[in-house]
């Protein structure tokens, strides 16, 4: 049987909206897609991204998870540069 | 330990934050960090740095911090405060109190706070730079 996709929200921070010039936008993923996966995939649909791939930071929904986190529908994943707080 | 983690759009009023303080008679040290922002920003004059954040992961992260040192230190209490949004040179952009028995877990519980604030708290800076005539 044929599994429904998942709807994951993208987020950008910082300039990586620049980047990609929008600060969130949906992908629809297969079931069982990871976060690593999924980072392909938004660097494919925003190429200016690929230069980031070193130094871009990657939460699902509000933690740092590991890039073989499968995704579930309803999470978030955020995108952002190296954190600058204080 | 109690804690209070605040953002805010305006300026920190430190005297009116040291006023609130409570401190329990079995505390010994109140340690605090004042975050300034500097006038020179990757080699040139900034006037202010407009402050940007993933609001509800910073109060998580800064959560998750909290929980550790917790674990690692006898605090009693810690209370932050980060601006958001445009601060000024030489204004306040952080403001750190750790209350504790002694000096020592007050002064480390403070650094490793600052520490690993700078390595996960999602918040970043936009630096205004001084207009070259």
């Amino acid at each position: 049987m044929e599994q429904t996709p998942i709807d994951i929200k993208v987020n950008f921070f910082s300039y990586f909206k620049d980047l990609t010039e929008c600060e969130s936008t949906v992908l629809q993923l297969p079931q069982g897609t990871n976060l690593d996966q999924a980072l392909s995939i938004i660097r494919q649909q925003y190429p200016k991204m690929e230069r980031m791939e070193r130094s871009t930071l990657a939460a699902v929904d509000l933690e740092y998870v590991a890039n073989d986190h499968v995704l579930k529908a309803g999470e978030e994943i955020s995108l952002f540069p190296p954190v600058q707080g204080g | 330990m109690k804690r209070s983690i605040k953002l805010t759009i305006h300026p920190i009023v430190e005297s009116s934050l040291i006023a609130e303080r409570k401190v329990s008679r079995e505390m010994g040290a109140v340690n605090y960090f004042s975050g300034i922002v500097r006038e020179g920003e990757e080699g040139k004059k900034i006037k202010a740095i407009n402050y940007e954040a993933f609001e509800k992961m910073v109060l998580h992260q800064f959560d998750l911090i909290l929980n550790e040192i917790e674990e690692r230190w006898p605090i009693e209490s810690i209370r932050l405060v980060h601006r958001i949004g445009k601060v000024n040179v030489n204004e306040s952009s952080l403001w750190v109190e750790v209350v504790s028995p002694h000096r020592n877990e007050a002064f480390e519980a403070c650094q490793w706070l600052i520490d690993e604030m700078k390595k996960k708290v999602p918040i970043w800076k936009h630096p205004i730079f001084t207009q070259v005539d």
